[in-house]
């Protein structure tokens, strides 16, 4: 015997788990601690019986909704929102539990589940739903039995019975659910939006280019976009984002692009990209270097070829971009010199002779290009990311001391030295490389691969791209040196996976609504009957093995004569006498009882034919078929 | 809430309901009934019932596909008469107990509730002349020795119910006791003392009772007509239904 208290209390202990877990990495540490304490706890009061009852939990409860409710703000809702719901889930799994104190621990599991999609809303959380949604299901029909006889036992065959029966319940609504988001409409802004910003945080790409903040830097490898296009030669894989054409006190930031500036790359192979960027507040959009236009979006192109967009902040969308793949931006009317040459007052000695050197020595900006290239070369400069140069002139120390650094180092440097040398230069800050997942045809571009490189403006050819980092030793190029086994192919296959989640589900919107409406009735009037006389004798043949398949399991279900006419005879019996004919009733049996000589001529023409295990003759079925006309 | 309507809705439905009762039942005397919940469904289970017929609640959890289950009840008919129980209810909050369902279940029972019998003075006139003379006799009767031990037919009194017995067996048992063979009478209802009707009525039928119990054949005068003395129970049960609807029309 089973008890149906004890398999609830199980199925409550799961549903709150599958609540907890995926909010867990943003919880506080006291919600965080909280929770795994209160199961332990709950788990020992159901052995003990021992629960604390109303209105103690109502009052802890209380409690602690103050003390996050004054943590709220509009900067930080989130947060104490579903630290509050940890804390509330953990209260009511220790205390006594009626029937609605396990409906407020479903709901409070869905909501922390829900909780969860703020933070992060990967594939992971499909699962987590699908789950929670069975449990709840199950635990809702085991709770209706619960509310009727808490102390209620059953069978270990019934359990088998009733749990066949509950799943029926998710396996019905699960498909609906997936009928349901295709063709319910929706809004096409998130209600939600509003909190997931200030949850989210940018890693990797950067506004701004500050050599020298930090000593190391932490590669994170979260993605940042997904690119579905042809794959390309690894060092084209140059994706622009924003370009920091002002030096303020040895931060590069973007200012505002000189007036008339319009930049293309001329005579070169375009490639098509659709772009699946993850949610940032930054707005800057990527692309291959260099984009030349952009559909799909509400953004703006601007003259030194950085798309930007005011719609996207903390949204998933996707754009499509054509990139004219070019190391030159040829620029229409010129640049403004000046602008791209300004230089902070305090500039190192040893930078200033440096670039004096060069400035004096090289005649052209190329031969200038090529002689800073060379230095960089010689000086044998070596890539890292920790140790990092952090003291008062960050770039001198990492060209003359040090001699390490990262690309923010190479290419601020780089660049500083160009300007000094006279060679309008800026900033080009995006991601360089990106691993091809061949399962979905698209570049995966996590955090990690985020980098900065220089353009340089030569006279005669515009602004040409040059990549400093590449001029050290040790500079290994993003996707160069990753591991090629199994745990690749698995890493590709499992973001495939995020990949079609998102684009399927999370970017899904009215409009593809439409479009699937569209695609129907477009098949819909594709098909034509075929004209080939082959095609035509096979779709019939097709037709015709369908058919027989279908008689075949229609007879092999068909009821028999015999049984056909005794379920009528004991239906007309049941409505002439009103009452109900058991299973276990023999005919005779109920031919006693009833004492109607048609129900006794009935039963002694059937018995005599099934009873001597013969079928009825058709003479039989007509009697009987007369006897069961005058029962009426 | 769909799919969970769905479930509650095959639940209920391919339900019948059967009610037994005894053939012997007078008003304002407690009676066994049983109530048999028939699950007509091939496979679906049946989950949560709670069937109702006259203000009486029974439960049953699980009921598998073509399977039934059977309560027992006490039910006390107030007044005597022909009672006619049309149908019963049965409710089930499954799946989820946000809403309950209800059926009507077509039950059509008509029965038939005799007068309460009570002792009146007339019975004991009858139980002196009775003493003497009386012959024993091989048939069932409810005043002589325990013959033998039987299963509950539903048309004993309670009081022959042997529980001790009842409780080892999943039946009820009762005792059957010896009788004795007595001269033929005929009960005018007219001629009972007593001012009200429902009180002549209720002396008859304890006369009935007990005179055909023991062993002594009788009859019943009505205004329309005579009913000769007999001993069986067919009988006897025909004389009670009289005075069930005695006065009635």
């Amino acid at each position: 015997m089973v008890r149906i208290s004890v398999l609830l209390d199980l199925l409550t202990y799961c549903i709150a788990l599958l609540g907890y877990v995926p909010l867990a990495p943003f919880l506080e540490a006291v919600p965080r601690f909280i929770f795994p304490a209160a199961i332990v706890g709950g788990l020992f009061a159901d052995r003990k019986g021992l629960r604390p009852r109303d209105p103690i939990p109502t009052i802890v409860s209380i409690l602690f909704f103050v003390f996050y409710v004054a943590q709220f703000s509009r900067e930080n809702f989130v947060g104490p929102a579903v630290n509050l719901l940890i804390v509330l889930l953990a209260v009511r799994l220790v205390s006594e539990k009626k029937s609605r104190h396990y409906l407020q621990i479903f709901a409070l599991s869905l909501f922390s589940l829900a909780g969860s999609s703020l933070f992060t809303l990967d594939i992971q959380f499909l699962a987590y739903l699908i789950l929670l949604i069975v449990l709840i299901a199950v635990a809702l029909v085991i709770l209706t039995f619960h509310a009727t006889d808490s102390k209620l036992t059953i069978s270990g065959a019934g359990m088998k019975t009733l749990l066949s029966v509950a799943f029926l319940m998710p396996a019905g609504a699960l498909p609906l659910m997936c009928v349901f988001f295709i063709i319910l409409p929706r809004t096409q802004y998130p209600l939600w939006n509003f909190l997931n910003i200030a949850g989210s945080t940018v890693a990797g790409f950067s506004e701004k280019v500050q050599p020298g903040a930090s000593s190391s830097v932490d590669a994170v490898k979260s993605a940042a976009f997904r690119v579905n296009c042809g794959q390309l030669p690894k060092e084209r894989l140059y994706w622009r984002g924003a370009v920091l054409n002002t030096l303020a006190s040895n931060t590069w930031v973007r200012g505002e692009v000189p007036a008339g500036e319009s930049g293309y790359v001329a005579k070169a192979r375009i490639v098509h990209q659709t772009v699946y960027p993850e949610p940032t507040r930054s707005g800057y959009l990527f692309a291959l270097n260099a984009p030349a236009r952009i559909s799909g979006i509400r953004a703006s192109l601007s003259g030194d070829l950085v798309i930007k967009t005011a719609t996207s902040a903390g949204r998933r969308v996707k754009y499509e971009v054509d990139s004219a793949i070019g190391d030159t931006i040829v620029t229409r009317k010129g640049i403004a010199r000046g602008f791209y040459l300004r230089l902070p007052h305090t500039f190192s000695p040893r930078m200033a002779a440096l670039a004096a050197d060069i400035g004096k020595r090289g005649k052209t900006d190329e031969e200038k290009v090529e002689l800073l290239k060379s230095f960089y070369r010689t000086s044998n400069i070596s890539y890292a990311t920790s140790d990092l140069p952090v003291s008062a002139d960050p770039l001198d120390e990492f060209l003359f001391i040090k001699k390490r650094g990262n690309c923010e180092f190479f290419a601020s440097s780089f660049a500083e030295l160009l300007r000094a040398a006279g060679v309008p230069a800026r900033l080009v800050g995006g991601y360089f490389g990106g691993e091809y997942n061949n399962l979905g045809g698209y570049y995966l571009v996590s955090e990690d691969m985020a980098h900065v490189w220089v353009e340089a403006y030569l006279a005669g050819k515009g602004w040409v791209m040059f990549d400093p980092s590449t001029l050290s030793a040790g500079f290994q190029r993003a996707g160069e040196g990753r591991e090629a086994g199994f745990g690749h192919h698995l890493r590709m296959y499992l973001d495939s996976c995020n990949y079609y989640w998102n684009l399927a589900v999370i970017a899904y919107d009215l409009e593809k609504q439409f479009q699937l409406v569209n695609n129907i009735d477009f098949r819909m009037k594709g098909v034509s009957l075929p004209v080939h006389p082959g095609k035509a004798l096979l779709l019939t043949g097709v037709a015709l093995i369908s058919l027989f398949l279908v008689i075949v399991a229609a007879r092999g279900r068909k009821v028999s004569r015999e049984e056909r006419i005794l379920r009528k005879f004991l239906r007309r019996v049941e409505r002439k006498y009103s009452f109900v004919i058991l299973p276990s009733t023999g005919l005779h049996e109920l031919a006693s009882i009833c004492n109607d000589h048609r129900i006794d001529q009935f039963v002694t023409i059937y018995g005599r034919a099934v009873y001597n295990d013969r079928k009825l003759t058709d003479e039989e079925c007509r009697m009987l078929r007369e006897v069961l006309k005058s029962l009426g | 809430m769909a799919v969970s309507g769905i479930l509650g809705w095959l639940n209920i439905r391919g339900l019948k309901m059967r009610l037994d009762l005894p053939d012997e039942i007078y008003c304002g005397l407690a009676t066994m009934a049983t109530l048999r919940l028939v699950n007509a469904k091939r496979r679906f289970p049946s989950f949560l019932l709670q069937a109702k017929v006259l203000g009486n609640n029974v439960t049953s959890n699980l009921i598998k596909g073509g399977d039934e289950d059977t309560n027992s009840f006490v039910i006390t008919f107030p007044d005597r008469g022909e009672v006619t129980i049309p149908f019963g209810e049965i409710y089930s909050p499954f799946p989820i107990n946000f809403f309950v369902r209800r059926r009507r279940a077509p039950l059509g029972r008509h029965i038939t509730i005799f007068p309460a019998p009570r002792p009146c003075a007339m019975a004991e006139g009858f139980d002196k002349a009775g003493k003497s003379g009386g012959l024993a006799s091989p048939r069932k009767g409810y005043e002589g020795d325990v013959t033998r031990i039987a299963d509950y037919t539903g048309s004993e009194p309670m009081k022959l119910i042997h529980w001790r017995l009842s409780a080892k067996h999943e039946e009820f048992k009762v005792k059957e006791l010896s009788a004795t063979f007595r001269e033929p009478v005929i009960i005018d209802i007219t001629a009972i003392p007593g001012r009200e009707l429902e009180g002549r009525l209720s002396c008859a039928a304890f006369l009935i009772n007990r005179l055909i119990r023991t062993n002594r054949p009788v009859g019943l005068k009505l205004p329309d007509k005579v009913i000769q003395p007999a001993l069986s129970r067919e009988h006897r049960l025909a004389l009670l239904a009289e005075l069930a609807v005695y006065g009635k029309d």
